[in-house]
């Protein structure tokens, strides 16, 4: 292959854009091309094995191509293979198992369509005959109903090479903007178009980057957050697994922008595949002359390196962000200054999250305008949401900003079962919860604030009749208690306190002194006390959000509180500690078979006599209840 | 061990120690005590505020791995699929709590926020191999399992 410099030079500037037309998707092929998403969430669904499979299948003996492609986003669907057979259009599957690999290459390459299970849809292009009867990605219900710009390539561009993303247009935005812009009309644009920051912070962008451009400090930091630590949320990772050119491209615009040299992309240590394709993509930017010094002899230099985060949730805070960096424990420091004044070892710093920066090329390219076409009030564009828990469909999604969560459950959720939805809880341990009559609300960062409520970076859990809204919020509060940086005391002692009045009220009394009584009395008295407490005096945003579960629980579900305080009883059955097993003596015939299931071995008896449940060992999993022919086992 | 300490440099700067935490842990699995004393000689920082540092972030551990290194998710996906219970009865099992490693160095255990695989929840990985959906009832065949083939 040629110089990728001077291809990169052609294809950006030359107005030769046939320098990577080998690479498109969309021609026809001659040999049979595979294409395997492999991410961190397929590879733990066993996209390894069916590549191996996949690899013994053809056996050297028939020619093939097979290619690492990118995530449509769609977790539930892992592992997902792509098949193009010569003449045909690409047809996607899902849930391949190494099993089912032989199976479905069997019939596809012999131009039969295997079982409907698996198929998800087709990708017709001009000069391929379609498959009957498969419906068109892009008219699938799931994107169909999606507003995808950020997502637009995902699940065709290749993530490991340059060349796929320059094929989708890459880089051209980059490349116009340090041709014909200043970085003062850069901080203007981006500043017209209203993009906000997505990672929950919803600061104006543009404004941001024109406080760090008007320092005029000559030493100035471009951080890129993908830090993403909140369970739940998966946005971030899915951008910097599937497409780090993207996250580089406007990583550059926005260091050129600010008038920064160094540029750092600050990801947790523990997302390795992440890592290794930035690490390549920085690698092939360099090579093809994108990055480094005198950018395509423009005279900038943009230098970006990676810093691996050992893991804090706090860290997502830009100051305690900056800490880390520097080498200290990562605790938030108190604004005034701001970073954009004195930031990372004193110079100006802008911090923004991996998801504004990846809206950054969309805007360039297509201007402010157009940016704003989408939204709801005031804010534009889209967002990805993280969806997980009850729902069909498990993965990362993007509508237009200001969505309904009813909008957003649409897509989701398949069939009629959307009226089985309790509740949903938008915003990791910042966030809260919406119920039901809620479902109308708009998802934009006016109304989201209104209703006391948190976008965060855009998880939202969705739970049914079997999850309890006191073990969620005891769940966020337990993290919140763990990644709570212990500077400030609200927050620090406060998460404490409520992890034990929750935790008080979701067990059944040890020992039935007066004690106890009072201490799940000052629970109940406490709870809404303490929590407006932390709101109001806690340092920085993960102390004064953190009781949003409780508050917005308590104000939606008083009920379940009280159910769980007065009658000691879990609708859902879910807070175990609160229920006891006891083996009625008279209906036991002895069995076993509670016995031999049992994962605790809590159940003891001899052959044909009454079984006993040693409460001690019992971790009320509920199996001896579900295999118990005689209803010999009962609940209390 | 002793041949990574000395390829080290004669000074090290304040914003490198992560970085060196992070290389020693990826080699050796743990964060060794002398390693932090080592640091704070070269740093000219007190080995006291190195391990404060290092014991402030999720990813340090000062235990050596155990010979299975038992890895949970505890994300909230995995938590409405009853992943508290998988976490339990885990530790009851390994006889082992979180970045710790069982008396005789068979077992440790490591709790994830997120593995990124929320369709398949509750997930576990034993040395690396993943077993997803897991049910509190099978989780003893996976480790006596994985016990056999080694």
């Amino acid at each position: 292959m040629k110089n990728l410099k001077d291809i990169a030079y052609k294809t950006l500037f030359g107005k030769d854009q046939k320098a990577f037309k080998e690479f498109r998707y969309e021609r026809s092929v001659d040999i049979p091309h595979i294409f395997v998403e492999r991410n961190t969430g397929s590879i733990i669904a066993g996209i390894e094995d069916t590549i191996d499979y996949i690899k013994r299948y053809f056996n050297d003996e028939t020619d093939y191509v097979l290619i690492e492609n990118s995530s449509l986003g769609i977790s539930s669907f892992d592992p997902v293979i792509g098949v193009q057979v010569p003449g045909r259009a690409l047809i996607l599957f899902k849930n391949v198992k190494y099993n089912y690999v032989s199976t479905i290459l069997d019939s596809i390459l012999n131009h039969i369509l295997p079982d409907n299970d698996f198929i998800i849809a087709q990708v017709a292009n001009e000069g391929l005959s379609a498959w009957p009867d498969i419906t068109e990605l892009s008219e699938l219900g799931l994107f169909a109903k999606q507003n995808r710009r950020v997502l637009k390539n995902f699940g065709f561009v290749q993530p490991e090479s340059i060349e796929s993303y320059f094929n989708f247009g890459g880089y051209s935005a980059f490349a116009q903007t340090i041709t014909q812009k200043t970085p003062i009309e850069v901080c203007n644009i981006v500043e017209e178009s209203h993009l906000r920051g997505r990672g929950g912070g919803a600061y104006r962008t543009g404004k941001k980057w024109r406080d760090a451009l008007n320092t005029g400090k000559s030493l100035k930091y471009f951080i890129c957050n993908a830090d993403e630590s909140d369970p739940g949320s998966f946005s971030g990772r899915l951008l910097a697994e599937n497409n780090p050119h993207l996250v580089v491209e406007g990583i550059l615009i926005g260091a050129y922008a600010v008038g920064a040299r160094k540029a750092v992309i600050y990801i947790r240590n523990t997302y390795s595949l992440a890592i290794e394709r930035l690490q390549k993509a920085l690698e092939q930017v360099e090579k093809a002359g994108l990055c480094g010094e005198d950018i395509f002899g423009s005279g900038i230099d943009i230098d970006i390196e990676i810093f691996k985060g050992p893991g804090a949730y706090v860290c997502g805070e830009e100051t305690a962000l900056i800490a880390s960096i520097e080498g200290e424990r990562g605790a938030p420091k108190p604004k005034p200054p701001y970073p954009t004044q004195e930031g990372l070892f004193g110079f100006p710093t802008v911090v923004n999250n991996i998801e504004t920066i990846c809206n950054v090329p969309w805007i360039m390219q297509n201007g402010a305008e157009k940016f704003m076409e989408t939204g709801f009030k005031n804010s534009f564009g889209t967002k990805l949401f993280s969806v997980s828990g009850k729902t069909d469909v498990i993965g990362v999604i993007e509508t237009v900003m200001g969505a309904s969560v009813n909008d957003i459950l649409d897509v989701c959720i398949l069939d009629g079962r959307k009226s089985e939805i309790k509740a949903v809880h938008i915003g990791g341990p910042s966030g809260g919860f919406i119920d039901a009559p809620n479902f109308g609300l708009n998802l934009d960062y006016e109304t989201i604030n209104s209703s006391k409520l948190w976008l965060g970076s855009g998880s939202f859990l969705v739970l049914d009749e079997s999850n309890c809204i006191i073990d969620i919020s005891k769940y966020f509060i337990r993290f919140i208690n763990n990644e709570s940086c212990g500077k400030c005391i609200p927050c620090r002692e406060g998460s404490q306190r409520l992890l034990e009045i929750l935790e008080r009220i979701s067990e059944k009394p040890q020992d039935n002194n007066k004690h106890e009584s009072l201490l799940r009395f000052k629970g109940v008295t406490q709870l809404e006390q303490i929590s407006k407490l932390m709101q109001k005096t806690s340092l920085c945003g993960l102390g004064q959000n953190a009781p949003n579960t409780i508050l917005s629980g308590l104000a939606k579900f008083r009920q379940e509180y009280e159910e769980h305080i007065y009658e000691r009883k879990c609708v859902a059955n879910v807070c175990r500690n609160l229920k006891e097993y006891f083996v009625i003596i008279d209906n036991c015939v002895g069995c076993g078979i509670c016995a031999k299931k049992c994962p605790a071995d809590a159940i003891i008896g001899s052959d044909h006599h009454a079984h006993f449940i040693v409460q001690d060992r019992c971790i009320k999993c509920g199996v001896c209840e579900s295999v118990c022919k005689f209803n010999a086992i009962m609940v209390k | 061990m002793e041949k990574f300490m000395e390829s080290l440099p004669e000074k090290i700067k304040k914003n490198e120690i992560l970085s060196y935490l992070q290389e020693f842990q990826d080699r050796f699995g743990y964060i060794e005590l002398s390693f932090i004393e080592l640091l704070s000689k070269k740093s000219e920082i007190p080995s006291g505020k190195i391990y404060g540092i290092a014991s402030f972030y999720n990813q340090f551990r000062f235990k050596p791995k155990g010979k299975f290194h038992v890895q949970v998710c505890e994300g909230s996906s995995c938590h409405v699929n009853s992943g508290l219970i998988i976490i339990e009865e885990l530790k009851k099992i390994i006889k082992t709590d979180e970045k710790e490693t069982s008396s005789d160095s068979k077992y440790s255990l490591e709790i994830i926020p997120c593995m990124g695989a929320c369709s398949q929840g509750p997930v576990v990985s034993v040395n690396g191999k993943f077993f997803t959906k897991v049910k509190p009832s099978e989780l003893k065949q996976i480790i006596s399992q994985q016990d056999e083939i080694a």
